[in-house]
């Protein structure tokens, strides 16, 4: 074998390790939310290009892995959230108090909650909470126990236990227009870490 | 000098990779999907009987859980097709139909505020598929491949009452060849 031989195998090898690199890297990035990306209330994200022709090469693929066939943000807006009040990662071996005053202007809302982006098994299929489901404070305003056990509020989102990242998704369809001209100002609820397994 | 340049062939080979796994990972996460559901019996242009989700069997990551859906793989290879529904006026907090292409772009979505004769006859069809005939709408897919996705919110996915009336009229969409008539005109 000649050294122009060798020469080429080298150069082809590099060409090729470097692209399997990058394949791998694009993968490796895409499995997971974004949660820093886009615009939101507190460490709530939405991206309001989502299921749309603007999407992004990077965006586009991480929805197809991780919300396949979003729709675009004239039909439902989608707010993100993957930290607690106080910045700290959600966890499944963890229980929440998810809390709000008031609630977004829009036709329909509902709050699902997803361990390694799939809901989480129990006895009452209850996965979320709605517009149309929840109980209401006298104030107006909804506080849901995300946890183990039954905790001491009307409205019980069961966590089962086990490792994992959590997820909270909010869906906002037929969002009023001032949601998507303000995304961070969209009145979304509080997050406080309660006890942990 | 030279490995200089093999670092630099990697390099460009890494950002060629990067770019290009951004650009097929859409498809392959649809054909993976594709893939789960022909592992469990489903056909290809076969509109899915309409259900509720459950933990325990749900493919699709992130699922809303309050819609009861019906959903379509979309192959146009032997020509276009014609979804036909009729909006309920169940117990329904939104209702849309939407079809997604191969690389999960929306191409059309409509809901109930967008038809206030509260039915549609939508033509799905490639580029180069003829559109002659009547109908309310039409989703034209850049390739053969894509997905139709029938979403209705449940007032509340606990309560079998609401659920039942609404599979029931869910049943009623269809999804079927177009005919030829309706696409070439003869």
């Amino acid at each position: 074998m000649t050294r122009t031989m060798l020469w080429v195998l080298a150069a082809l090898a590099s060409l090729l390790i470097g692209l399997g690199a990058g394949a791998a890297a694009a993968w490796w990035r895409t499995g997971v939310v974004d949660r820093e990306a886009g615009v939101g209330p507190g460490y709530w994200r939405a991206q309001l290009e989502v299921g749309g022709a603007r999407a992004g090469d990077f965006q586009r693929a991480v929805i197809a892995r991780t919300g396949i066939w979003a729709l675009p943000s004239s039909e439902v807006v989608y707010y993100v959230l993957e930290r607690d009040d106080e910045g700290q990662s959600l966890t499944a071996r963890c229980d929440y108090v998810i809390e709000a005053a008031t609630e977004p202007r829009t036709r329909w809302w509902s709050i699902n909650a997803y361990r390694e982006y799939r809901w989480m098994r129990n006895a009452q299929n209850r996965y979320s909470f709605t517009s149309t489901t929840i109980e209401r404070k006298a104030d107006g305003g909804y506080v849901i126990d995300l946890s183990d056990a039954r905790g001491a509020h009307p409205n019980w989102l069961p966590r089962s236990g086990g490792e994992g990242r959590l997820t909270l998704l909010f869906r906002l369809y037929h969002p009023d227009a001032s949601i998507a001209s303000n995304p961070a100002e969209t009145p979304l609820p509080s997050v406080r870490r309660g006890e942990c397994d | 000098m030279r490995l200089i340049f093999l670092a630099a062939l990697a390099l460009t080979g890494g950002l060629l990779g990067w770019w290009g796994g951004l650009k097929v990972i859409p498809y392959i996460a649809t054909d993976q999907l594709f893939a789960q559901f022909r592992d469990l019996g489903r056909e290809a242009n076969v509109l899915t009987e309409p259900r509720l989700r459950f933990a325990e069997r749900n493919l699709v990551p992130m699922d809303n859980a309050d819609t009861l859906t019906r959903g379509a793989m979309i192959d146009l290879s032997q020509g276009p097709l014609v979804f036909t529904a009729t909006i309920p006026e169940l117990r329904f907090e939104y209702w849309s139909v939407s079809v997604f292409a191969h690389n999960t772009d929306t191409v059309l979505i409509h809901s109930d505020r967008d038809l206030p004769q509260r039915s549609i006859r939508l033509l799905i069809r490639t580029p180069d598929q003829p559109a002659v005939g009547v109908y309310d709408a039409e989703a034209v897919l850049p390739s053969e491949a894509g997905y139709l996705i029938v979403r209705a919110i449940a007032r509340d996915r606990n309560d079998p009452l609401i659920v039942d009336s609404m599979v029931e009229a869910l049943g009623e969409h269809s999804l079927t060849r177009a005919q030829l008539s309706e696409v070439d005109g003869g």
